[in-house]
């Protein structure tokens, strides 16, 4: 009986149902990437509004599916205007974009990238699909309560257009300007950007959150035999970069490649071992210029940290770490490696900053490890990587790395990487390898991916979780703070359990009406 | 080449290429599969593939694409491996196989799958494995896919695995074959599609002339596989042309309005491959180019990518971002030429012509002759075929 219905449902929806609209448009979950293109409407599920909820200073996304239910294709204009009246919704705080699909390695077809509709605005729905609408919404400091504008979607051939109501409901509660968790990410790509694509790019990573920022391209050691320095390093060459990102930066990772357990090579060409004593001499002389140039350009320690392997933290690790101790106990370190147990415990007195990989993190082979990391009382964030990323789920992947970093009470978290494609990130198959990227490359700019979005989502999940503690921190006791406690203790479980759209929507609600009843309570 | 002479040759042809394709008796490929169109009772010769749930239903149904049954699989949440599976065949090691089978699904969840070496769902896990999804419009759906044999043993399997939540599909007709008794087959089909196509009337004469063209030659292709033998020598080169010739079966049709070109176009009149556009100093050239997605099932975004043009000495002169890209869409009976955007994708539907106006600006450039290159990149080459090339060469007069 089960199966009969369910083949009546498949070919009731397959034979399309009776729709008299041209256009029927649903809402849909955002973090839903795998789309089809053809597609027949549920009728029942037509909208003519569509309800966003967040606090200020905060961005939000919504989707919605516009199908096109005639026989021939229609080109539709869409935009936003405000309606009449004191709470309107300015339409600049809505980006229409549009959620364009693509075939990803494995087959799956992602509507992933999310150029903006602009500047002419038109939507083409050939006959029998469908297209996604996405939007971006942002409060800044609109005023709390609900501001309203209308999504209009006008076929050009038509008088006939589709009119949403669009009600932003705006939490009477701010997120912060600045992020107070770490979020790193491994931007290779935005030092060689000229301008004005550089700041372009970096207004994009600083907008969805990322604050310590990667810096590589190092002057080379040029010294003799005996590891003096004949010239020395110039890192001038970082001012520009270092200048443009420093007023985000909550700190500066300088990845270093010539010093990874690797020979020097002298300017006689005489090889000189990794860690012997001229190496030694060398390396020292260089450390001192990095030192001497964060002081030159103000950088206290705390604002940068040296970055001398990657996924590596052996014997060679301990070694250049050692070293660094000796020339300046003050510069700090950073690893994204957890290794063994007899690893980590001769790494750990090195480690000032630890981010292991998350499927290293919870297993039980780990768990020693993972004492050891946390008995060192060093800042952990975490990262995840993965090459074929666009069919990388966008919740339970990006946006779940905000709640991850709550529940392990971690300080910040990442991924490799936004900007790094191998060939264009527009086509998984034009390389051996397929793109890592969740960013893509526009014609005036970097274009979101549904993965990208999903990511600052989640961050401002986050933001979501430490207000309500801090309120309960500043609130005192009372029923409603032990409400508000028992919100903040299960939403974490319940969201992680879940991993779906609907779970979080629900406990970020409710996270947010008990910080907001806990302020009226404040005040 | 006169626009009359194209027509008259088109005509000759097109008569031709109709009379030939009578002439060609395709053996039906032999069939690995037991029971393939599930007509037998019970699913026999196939495995039901449940999780250890068992929450999965696998039922024979009367949804059928051809004969009187199919079979339904259900995998009603999303920790169930719910598939229909057949495997050990007589294969060996070497040999390029092809599984097909008409599928119908909501879900783009819903996969054909090709392994060697593994079983799917099992252990040890991945080292060979070929799947191709239904795109999940409802619709029977006709999926492919190949598999050169590397390990054994070999297992075809249609369902959903893990992480495909709630999903239904049926299917019909499955058929694993060598690939060169497919080969033969497809090759005929592909053949009328192009010549098919070549009966719109929309499209430039020395279109629809290169597109029989196209048709004679796959036959012409497909008549010598089935003259030659196995074992014979060349039966590999002639196996690989013929699946060149079939994987274009998805090729957007590109090509640039106005004359016919005149120099030697080949047969193939498939993929636009160059733009010679002039110029005076200080003005623009544009040129305009036409896209048809005629052989794909669904509509697909083409990214309109051009390239700098650099002097002969290899100097940038125009810069990309520079030439401008605008899609031509019909509206009220004209066209409307609108900015596709930042992105620079157009939708190009299926079996609607779709134009898109390229304008390359000529201020501050000497006399002389610019080149570079234009990409017209698909962004679902499963429906629209691979990337395309086109050499751009732009000429500026004083």
């Amino acid at each position: 009986m089960r199966l009969a219905m369910a083949v009546c449902l498949l070919t009731a929806t397959a034979e399309g149902l009776a729709v008299d609209a041209a256009l029927i448009v649903q809402r849909v979950d955002p973090w839903q990437n795998q789309v089809t293109v053809r597609a027949a409407p549920d009728a029942s599920a037509a909208i003519e509004r569509l309800d966003v909820h967040a606090a200020r200073n905060e961005y939000e996304s919504a989707a919605i599916n516009v199908f096109n239910t005639e026989t021939e294709t229609v080109y539709a204009y869409v935009s936003v205007t405000s309606t009449a009246g004191a709470r309107s919704l300015p339409p600049e705080c809505v980006t229409v974009r549009e959620a364009v699909p693509l075939r990803a390695i494995g087959g799956s077809l992602v509507a992933d990238a999310l150029p903006r509709l602009e500047p002419d605005q038109v939507l083409t729905i050939p006959a029998g699909e469908v297209r996604q609408v996405w939007l971006e919404i942002t409060t800044g400091d609109l005023r709390p309560g609900v501001h309203e504008a209308t999504l209009r979607i006008e076929p050009l051939a038509s008088d006939e257009p589709i009119e949403l109501r669009l009600r932003l409901h705006v939490w009477d509660f701010t997120l912060p300007e600045r992020l107070p968790i770490a979020v790193f990410n491994w931007d290779f790509t935005i030092a060689h950007l000229a301008e004005p694509m550089r700041s372009r790019y970096l207004h994009d990573m600083v907008e969805h959150g990322v604050n310590v920022f990667h810096i590589t391209g190092e002057p080379r050691v040029v010294c003799d035999a005996q590891g003096n320095l004949l010239e020395e390093p110039d890192f001038s060459g970082w001012d520009e970069l270092i200048a443009l990102e420093r007023r985000y930066a909550r700190m500066f990772l300088f990845e270093s490649w010539q010093f990874r357990g690797r020979a020097l090579k002298a300017s006689d060409g005489t090889e000189l071992a990794y860690l012997s004593a001229p190496w030694v001499r060398a390396f020292q002389a260089w450390l001192r210029g990095l030192i001497e140039y964060t002081r030159g350009i103000g950088l206290e320690y705390r604002e940068w940290a040296f970055y001398p392997f990657d996924e590596y933290i052996g014997p060679d690790f301990v070694g250049i770490a050692r070293e660094i101790r000796r020339i300046d106990p003050q510069v700090l370190i950073f690893t994204d490696k957890l290794a063994d147990a007899e690893q980590m415990a001769a790494a750990a007195p090195y480690a000032d900053i630890w981010c292991p990989y998350d499927g290293h993190l919870g297993r039980p082979e780990g768990a020693a490890s993972e004492q050891i990391m946390h008995a060192s009382g060093r800042p952990i964030w975490f990262y995840f990587c993965g090459t074929d990323q666009k069919r990388f789920p966008p919740l339970g992947r990006y946006r779940l790395m905000g709640w991850k970093t709550w529940r392990r009470g971690f300080g910040g978290c990442t991924y490799w990487t936004i900007f790094e494609a191998s060939g264009s990130p527009w086509d998984d198959f034009d390389s051996t390898v397929s793109d890592a990227a969740s960013v893509y490359r526009g014609l005036d700019g970097p274009i979101p991916s549904r993965r990208w979005e999903a990511f600052r989502e989640g961050l401002e999940d986050w933001c979501y979780l430490d207000l309500l503690r801090r309120r309960i921190d500043e609130a005192g006791e009372g029923p409603e703070v032990d409400e508000a406690r028992r919100i903040l203790d299960d939403a974490p479980t319940r969201v992680m359990r879940s991993a779906d759209t609907r779970t979080i929507e629900i406990w970020r609600r409710r996270l947010a009406e008990a910080i907001v009843d806990l302020g009226r309570d404040r005040r | 080449m006169t626009a009359r002479c194209v027509s008259l040759i088109a005509a000759l042809v097109l008569a031709l290429a109709s009379c030939s394709a009578q002439e060609i008796a395709v053996p039906q490929p032999p069939n690995l599969i037991a029971n393939p169109g599930f007509e037998e009772p019970d699913l026999t010769g196939w495995s039901r593939v449940l999780a250890g749930d068992q929450a999965g239903v696998i039922e024979p149904t009367a949804e059928a694409a051809a004969g009187a049954q199919a079979a339904c699989i259900e995998a009603p949440t999303d920790r169930a491996w719910s598939f229909l599976r057949q495997q050990n065949f007589d294969v060996a090691l070497g040999e390029t196989l092809v599984l097909t089978a008409s599928v119908r699904s909501r879900s783009s969840q819903a996969k054909l799958v090709l392994t060697g070496g593994y079983l799917w769902g099992g252990d040890p896990s991945g080292h060979q494995t070929s799947a191709a999804r239904h795109s999940g419009s409802g619709d029977w759906e006709r999926l492919r896919v190949a598999l050169t044999v590397e390990q054994l043993p070999v297992s075809a399997a249609i369902g959903f695995d893990y992480g495909s939540a709630g999903g239904v599909l049926i299917v019909d007709d499955v058929r694993l074959a060598r690939e060169g008794d497919v080969l033969a087959e497809e090759g005929v089909a592909c053949a009328a599609r192009f010549v098919r196509l070549a009966e719109r009337d929309d499209l430039p004469e020395w279109i629809r002339a290169g597109l029989v063209a196209r048709g004679g030659h796959g036959r012409e292709l497909v008549r010598r596989l089935l003259a030659t033998a196995r074992d014979e020598a060349g039966y590999g080169e002639m196996v690989a042309a013929l699946r060149e010739y079939v994987a274009t079966e998805h090729q957007l049709v590109t090509w640039a309005r106005g004359d016919a070109p005149t120099g030697d176009d080949g047969e193939v009149p498939l993929a636009l491959r160059q733009i010679a556009l002039t110029a005076r100093s200080g003005g623009e050239a544009t040129a305009t180019i036409s896209m048809l997605n005629a052989f794909g099932a669904q509509s697909v975004a083409v990214r309109i990518e051009p390239g700098k043009l650099t002097d002969a000495e290899g100097a940038a002169a125009v810069p990309a971002e520079r030439i401008r890209v605008e899609e031509l869409i019909p509206v009220g009976g004209h066209e409307v030429a609108v900015d596709p955007g930042e992105d620079r994708a157009v939708w190009a539907p299926v079996n609607e012509l779709r134009g898109v106006r390229l304008t390359v600006p000529a201020a501050g450039l000497a006399p002389g002759t610019y080149t570079g290159t234009l990409l017209l990149r698909p962004l679902d080459r499963e429906q629209a075929g691979p990337p395309q090339e086109v050499a751009v060469e732009l000429t500026v007069h004083g």
